[in-house]
C-alpha cells in the first residue's frame, strides 16, 4: 500500500482513484414529491457569504482601530457549518458582523423579525430573536444543535413555507 | 491501560484496514511552524521517528438540526493555510501520529505480515500518551492550553467477496439478489444523543466496493465513523468520547454484519 490518501484523518487509505471504481452519484429522484438535497453552490447565500467569509478571515489584528481580533478560521468554519444547516431558500442571506473579541453575529433583520445569532466562538452561541411587533424578546443558548431556532429561520421567509419530505 | 467492556462484540479475526482516533481542538496563538521541529521531538522518542508534510485538514464541526438531514449549500473559504499538518511514521509503518495546530491523530493499518491488530485499548494508549505529550508542550512552550472541542473514532473495514452479488452474506441491510452489481456507493448516518434526547455525536457510514490494485480481487470497504462534542474539553473527557465511540462502533458492526461473516471473523462473544 502507498501513503497516498491526504484529505481526510483516514491517511492510510490508498489514493481513491488508484484503488477504488466508484459508480457515478445519483442526484434525481424519480419521486417529484420528494426533493432531494443537493448542494446549492449558485445559492445567493453561497455568493454572498463566501466572500464576506474571506473577508473575515482576513481581517488584520486592529481591524476595528483599536485592539480587536481577527476571527478565527476555527469560528468562521463552525459559522459556515451553521448557516449550511439553517439555508432555506427562501430566505435572504443574513448580514455577518465581526466583534473586537473575535465573535461573528450573524443578522437577519426581516417580516417585523430581529434575528441575532451571536457567536461566540465555535459551538458557543447565543441566539436572541425579538418581535418587533410586540416586544417580545426569545434568548436561548446554542452548542452544536439548531433545532430550535429553525422556526426562527423558517419565519424569515419571502413565501410560506412548504412540507419537506426528505 | 482501559479494559475492554465484558459485553462488547469480539472477534479473533476482524476485517479490521485501518482505526483512527483523533481531536481536533482551538488552536494556540502562539504556535508558528518553527514549533513544528520541537514538536517531531516529542514523538520521535515515542515510536514515531520519520517525518512527512502533508496539506493540512480544515476545521470540522458536527452540527445538528435544520430542515434538511443534509446541508443544502455548501462554502469553500478561507485565506491561504500558513501551516501543515505533519505525519510521524512508525519504522513498520503501521502506526502514525499526525499534528497540525488544531489536530491530533493516531492511525494504525493492519499489515498482518507485520503485526497483527494490537487491539483498540493498545492504540488508545498510545493515543492517550502522545496527547499527554501535546498538551505538556502547549503549556509550556506556547502558554495555551489545549481545549478539545471535537474528537473521532473510525474503523475502516475491508471484507474481500468473490463477486459484489454476494453482499448479502456479509451485511445484513442489503437486499439486492435480484441486481447484478457492478458497484456500491452508499452513505448513511445517524445522530447520537444524550438520555434528554440532545444530540451531541454523529455516527457516519460508509460502504463501496473497491478493488485491488491488480484488480483482481474485490472487496467490500465499510466505513464507521464516530464524531462529535466530548463532554468537556481535556484529555480525559475525548478519552472517555473515543471509549464510547469504540463501544457504539463495534456494537453497530456487529449488528450490520451477518452470522457467517462473524463465523468468518471468529466471533468470540
Amino acid at each position: 500500500m502507498s501513503l497516498a490518501w491526504k484529505e481526510g484523518t483516514t491517511a492510510f487509505q490508498d489514493s481513491q482513484k488508484a484503488r477504488y471504481i466508484q459508480p457515478d452519484q445519483f442526484i434525481g429522484s424519480a419521486f417529484t414529491s420528494y426533493r432531494v438535497v443537493v448542494p446549492q453552490n449558485d445559492s445567493s447565500w453561497v455568493r454572498i457569504l463566501e466572500e464576506r467569509l474571506n473577508e473575515l478571515t482576513s481581517l488584520p489584528t486592529g481591524w476595528d482601530g483599536y485592539r480587536g481580533k481577527p476571527v478565527s478560521f476555527q469560528c468562521a468554519y463552525f459559522v459556515a457549518n451553521m448557516l449550511e444547516r439553517l439555508y432555506q431558500p427562501n430566505v435572504p442571506a443574513p448580514s455577518l458582523v465581526p466583534g473586537s473579541d473575535g465573535s461573528l453575529q450573524v443578522e437577519w433583520h426581516r417580516n417585523m423579525f430581529d434575528v441575532e445569532l451571536d457567536v461566540l466562538d465555535a459551538q458557543n452561541i447565543v441566539a436572541t430573536r425579538v418581535n418587533c411587533k410586540t416586544d417580545d424578546e426569545r434568548v436561548i443558548e446554542i452548542e452544536n444543535d439548531f433545532s430550535e431556532i429553525v422556526d426562527w429561520i423558517t419565519a424569515l421567509s419571502s413565501k410560506k413555507p412548504h412540507i419537506v419530505r426528505t | 491501560m482501559n479494559k475492554r467492556p465484558e459485553n462488547l462484540p469480539d472477534f479473533t479475526l476482524p476485517p479490521l484496514d485501518e482505526v483512527v482516533i483523533g481531536v481536533q481542538f482551538e488552536p494556540s496563538g502562539n504556535y508558528s511552524s518553527i514549533h513544528a521541529k520541537d514538536i517531531w521531538e516529542l514523538f520521535k522518542g515515542q515510536g514515531y521517528p520519520t517525518p512527512q508534510e502533508q496539506p493540512a485538514l480544515d476545521p470540522s464541526f458536527e452540527t445538528f438540526g435544520g430542515l434538511n438531514p443534509q446541508p443544502g449549500i455548501n462554502f469553500k473559504f478561507g485565506p491561504p493555510i500558513l501551516h501543515s499538518r505533519f505525519w510521524f511514521i512508525s519504522p513498520d509503518k503501521n502506526h502514525l501520529v499526525q499534528f497540525q495546530p488544531d489536530r491530533f491523530l493516531i492511525n494504525w493499518r493492519n499489515r498482518p505480515e507485520i503485526n497483527p491488530y494490537p487491539r483498540f485499548e493498545t492504540i488508545a494508549e498510545s493515543f492517550e500518551e502522545c496527547l499527554k505529550a501535546l498538551h505538556k508542550f502547549f503549556d509550556r512552550s506556547l502558554q495555551s492550553q489545549l481545549e478539545i472541542n471535537q474528537a473521532e473514532v473510525t474503523y475502516i473495514n475491508i471484507i474481500p467477496v468473490n463477486n459484489l452479488s454476494c453482499i448479502r452474506e456479509w451485511l445484513r441491510f442489503t437486499n439486492l439478489d435480484q441486481i447484478d452489481l457492478e458497484g456500491v456507493n452508499f452513505n448513511f448516518s445517524e445522530a447520537i444523543k444524550t438520555g434528554s434526547g440532545k444530540p451531541y455525536a454523529r455516527m457516519s457510514y460508509s460502504l463501496q466496493s473497491v478493488t485491488s490494485e491488480d484488480g483482481k480481487m474485490n472487496a467490500l470497504k465499510l466505513t464507521l465513523t464516530f464524531r462529535g462534542k466530548p463532554e468537556g474539553t481535556g484529555i480525559a473527557e475525548a478519552m472517555e468520547f473515543a471509549f464510547f465511540g469504540r463501544s457504539k462502533i463495534v456494537t453497530r458492526f456487529t449488528e450490520l454484519t451477518t452470522d457467517k461473516a462473524h463465523k468468518q471473523w471468529n466471533r468470540k462473544q
